[in-house]
């Protein structure tokens, strides 16, 4: 079977534990033969992998964004748009359950040029008589850039020429779930959504602190991606999640729940049950297995450990991964020379089987998260955690209902550095012996519900169910 | 997750070309202007050399030489000035006034350079006295200096400046050309070629004081200004096709069939030139007054109207605007055209009259001239009119085919035109104006009802550079500038 994999923004282009899922992801099933349609910022990234892909990768189309805005006006004259297609593109502009079959029909089939569309008088005309219906009080022209700029992406990525698989997995909503609809209505094929994360709520929440867009359009932009989450769940024949209130999320939001299904991560838990308990040296090593982003908030980190110095001086702090934001990463490194935080180490990226001996325990302190490979792993390796409550972080810590094994960390509230401050302590003074009693919680847990063979089994059987009812139904 | 939804503050961070859109150009109100100074002053010469009681041969070549020079000299300037114009706005606008001076003398070396080298050797070839030569080749460089000092105090809307002077020179030099004439009787043409010289030297040096007054600092490269040409590519050529549209049909019948040479390559056509000059002087009072009521009612409008995209302006508020604004233009353009008619009816039926009643040299065949030419400078006025409140709305591409064409069809009319009977010689240029007119009309109907579109749906979604030859070379001597300074 050829599975196209439908990414945006990770893998192979960064290094993260959404990457390296995929990686292995791909690893795990040798017996099916995988297209990459990945969707990048850049076009400067373009072949710049951080991953040697598999063998049974056997296609890579590249989509850039910025392409987008390289495009050049089509010389002639843009078709007219016929009523139908017209009240389409109005309510695409309006975030209003469109029609995509028409709207694919348009701008892949019928070729319908995107910047040309967005620089045609046919716009202006639609933009104006939405603008007097529903936002007569808006300001109209920077409505109008606006709006240009949300659509631009979404046509351009609707004109691309969709690679042909048997069936369509795309690794989120937004950007991602939209080119994975495109290629199962083009193919017409079975067509998969799995989240690692609540796409549609994570910009939601990076929207409201987002600078660059005015409060005036915050809400419209949310809408627009309500919309292409929308349109995700609609038109996959199977919805996967990590965790079982990220499935009551997607089922709120207008997904089907006959569709949904948990299937847990995995990891490789024999690459980590028997690694030793790191050896006494006076120090307490602290590790954060994190690509260096401002998702990680890598910089509450950094306040927290300063202040677990004044306290416990003995401790050290490694990060280990790599730089994913350069700018931010400098911000990290002045804040550091500002605070003068003494022994933090950045390691950049290093095999963390053989770095977690060095570890006592392991800190993850992002914004967001959906069900984190790091805290999986730390735990596999016998290494308590202190993370933040975000994604499925609480439950992995503390145990789902009917866990026997006690708790595996502590879990602070993000951007509570001083909670933060507060469990890195008690977790440093703890005698080690108490210390290893909650990582050998994590390490049964792992071991019990989150192991990788397990979770391609799930994804295997979601294959087989999903494909089996689409057939049953395209026979019907 | 990661996703990326986020990098798009990173790809729409750049902001659209549309800030920029809004220096809308102070356009040209020139076209006229300099051409109404140039003829008082050609007739209160010629006054003076018909009052010195000179021969009618050197009164033909004195009135020849003065409009071949002025004629040469406008021409020039003509090329640059919208350009110019057009910078001196948007530097304003964007309140860099340092850049000004640079520009000033940059337009006027690179005017003066060619502009001197080909009118130098037309009158290496002219045949007339040595010191005629110097006298036509000094006054010409004055007349390309003073035009492009009238196209910036113009951009900083001094009227009032470039009138005061005008009337302070023509006093000058009228007076300064009658004590040599009539009172010392020197020899008529180059006395009064000097009275010239010392008159527009006096329009130049108080144009230039104003303008150093204006503009007291100077930072950036004298050529800057030509990157706009990368911008605005048409800009040059239509003040060029719209003042070569206007004096082409005088060239024209000064060499065909009627024209008479003075001497050497100094030509002239009396009946035509005549009634040229006085079918000119009829547009006079339309064209000041549409200037004035353009400033005093439409462009206040105009100005709410295009503050609304910048200002958070809902779609109720352009509508209304948008309204205000084109009725308001419409009128403006209605009312300017029907006083025009007016003048013109009135230049038809008593000018003809009054005009033979005075000793000016008016015959039956200069007045049928006088009076088909009254019709083409009404027409002219008209389109220009309309030419003005396109450059208003930013259709350069618009007014360079509306001045492309007046050029053309007034070449070609006024050939045809020969065929015809000498009385109605000036058909071919009235041919030139109503095509002008007809042109720039359409036009602007065109762009008043596609505005927004204009305004909004051809800007690309990023802004882009213009790289052209002239940005790269102004850049060059930008940086070479600023590395001289540094040492």
């Amino acid at each position: 079977m050829k599975i196209c994999m439908v990414l945006e923004g990770c893998y192979p282009y960064v290094t993260g534990g959404v990457s390296s899922w995929m990686h292995q992801y791909i690893q795990a099933f040798p017996q099916h033969e995988f297209v990459l349609w990945v969707i990048g910022a850049h076009a400067a990234d373009r072949g710049r992998f951080k991953y040697k892909l598999p063998e049974n990768v056997v296609q890579v189309q590249e989509v850039f964004l910025d392409d987008a805005l390289a495009l050049r006006a089509a010389k002639g004259r843009l078709p007219t748009l016929t009523d139908a297609e017209r009240e389409q593109v109005q309510k695409l502009m309006d975030c209003d359950h469109p029609d995509w079959d028409r709207l694919f029909a348009m701008y892949n089939t019928n070729g319908i040029h995107p910047l040309g569309f967005l620089m045609s008088d046919q716009f202006l005309a639609v933009l104006r008589r939405l603008c007097k219906r529903d936002y007569p009080y808006m300001p109209f022209a920077d409505l109008f850039h606006m709006l240009r700029s949300m659509l631009l992406p979404v046509l351009y990525l609707m004109s691309t020429e969709a690679p042909q698989a048997d069936v369509y997995h795309a690794v989120c909503t937004g950007y991602g779930g939209l080119l994975g609809a495109l290629g199962a209505w083009k193919y017409k094929r079975p067509y998969l959504v799995t989240e690692h994360g609540i796409y549609t709520r994570e910009r939601e929440e990076e929207l409201i602190r987002a600078g660059w867009v005015s409060q005036t359009f915050k809400p419209y932009w949310t809408k627009f991606f309500y919309m292409l989450g929308d349109l995700a769940y609609q038109r996959a024949d199977g919805v996967s999640c990590l965790f079982e209130n990220a499935r009551q999320i997607q089922i709120s939001m207008g997904c089907n729940a006959g569709k949904t299904r948990v299937i847990a991560n995995g990891v490789h838990y024999e690459r980590f049950c028997d690694l030793p308990p790191k050896t006494p040296d006076g120090w307490v090593d602290i590790g954060a297995v994190i690509r260096i982003a401002p998702i990680k908030d890598v910089k509450t980190m950094l306040y927290a450990f300063q202040e677990l110095k004044q306290r416990f001086p003995q401790a050290r702090l490694h990060i280990l991964g790599a730089v994913d934001d350069e700018e931010y990463a400098d911000e990290c490194y002045a804040l550091i020379n500002r605070l003068h935080i003494a022994d933090v180490v950045f390691t950049g990226v290093v095999n963390v089987v053989e770095y977690f001996p060095k570890l006592d325990f392991t800190i993850l302190t992002s914004i967001s998260e959906g069900q984190p490979l790091s805290v999986l792993e730390s735990f596999a390796a016998g290494r308590p955690c202190v993370t933040t409550d975000v994604g499925c972080c609480r439950a992995l810590l503390d145990g789902e209902a009917g866990d026997p094994y006690g708790p595996a960390g502590f879990c602070v509230a993000p951007m509570d550095k001083q909670a933060l401050a507060d469990a890195l302590y008690r977790l440093c003074r703890m005698d080690p012996a108490a210390r290893q009693k909650m990582g050998l919680a994590g390490k049964k847990r792992v071991e019990r519900y989150f192991r990788h063979g397990d979770m391609i089994r799930n994804y295997d059987k979601m294959y087989t169910e999903v494909i089996a009812a689409w057939q049953a139904s395209a026979l019907n | 997750m990661a996703g990326i939804g986020f990098e798009l503050k990173r790809l729409f961070r750049r902001k659209g070309i549309f800030a920029g859109a809004y220096a809308y150009g102070y356009a040209s109100v020139i076209c006229c202007g300099p051409m109404i100074l140039g003829i008082v002053l050609l007739l209160g010469v010629g006054f003076l050399a018909r009052a010195s009681g000179a021969s009618l041969h050197t009164r033909e070549l004195l009135n020849g030489m003065i409009t071949t020079t002025l004629l040469a000299g406008l021409t020039v300037s003509s090329f640059l000035s919208l350009l110019v114009t057009r910078y001196l706005a948007d530097m304003l606008f964007e309140n860099k006034n340092e850049r000004v001076m640079p520009a000033f003398w940059g337009s006027v070396s690179l005017l003066l350079a060619p502009g001197c080298l080909l009118y130098g050797i037309f009158l290496c070839f002219a045949g007339i006295p040595w010191l005629y030569c110097v006298e036509c080749f000094v006054l010409f460089g004055e007349i390309v200096v003073v035009w492009t000092e009238i196209s910036f105090l113009t951009a900083v809307k001094d009227y009032k400046c470039i009138m005061t002077a005008f009337a302070a020179a023509l006093a000058a030099g009228l007076l300064l050309g009658g004590v040599l004439v009539l009172w010392l009787a020197l020899p008529v043409i180059p006395s009064l070629m000097a009275a010239m010289i010392v008159s527009y030297g006096v329009m130049l040096l108080w144009y230039l004081l104003a303008l150093l007054d204006y503009f007291p600092q100077s930072e950036g490269s004298a050529l800057a200004f030509l990157a706009w040409a990368d911008k605005y590519p048409t800009l040059a050529w239509n003040g060029l096709f719209t003042n070569m549209g206007l004096f082409a049909h005088l060239v024209l019948m000064w060499v065909g069939p009627q024209g008479q040479r003075i001497q050497g390559l100094f030509f002239f056509q009396p009946d035509y030139d005549l009634g040229a000059v006085f079918g000119f002087l009829t547009i006079l009072i339309t064209t000041v007054n549409f200037v004035v009521s353009v400033e005093v009612n439409f462009y206040p409008r105009y100005r709410d109207y295009y503050a609304l995209y910048n200002d958070r302006g809902t779609i109720l508020d352009i509508d209304v605007a948008c309204e205000d604004m084109c009725s308001t233009l419409s009128r403006e353009l209605l009312y300017a055209a029907v006083r025009q008619a007016f003048m013109t009816f009135l230049a038809l039926v008593f000018g003809s009259v009054l005009l033979k009643s005075y000793p000016l040299g008016f015959t039956d065949r200069s007045l049928g001239i006088f009076r088909v030419l009254c019709i083409g400078y009404g027409l002219y006025a008209i389109a220009n009119m309309f030419m003005l409140a396109l450059l208003y709305f930013s259709d350069n591409t618009g007014a360079f085919i509306a001045s492309a064409v007046f050029f053309a069809a007034t070449v070609g009319g006024t050939l045809a035109s020969f065929a015809l009977p000498d009385y109605l010689y000036g058909a071919g240029f009235a041919f030139g104006c109503l095509c002008f007119l007809l042109v720039a009309w359409g036009r602007l109907e065109y762009i008043v009802h596609t505005l927004e579109y204009h305004l909004l749906c051809v800007q690309p979604l990023v802004a882009q550079e213009h790289g052209g030859f002239f940005t790269r070379l102004s850049r060059a001597l930008d940086r070479t500038k600023q590395e001289k300074t540094g040492e």
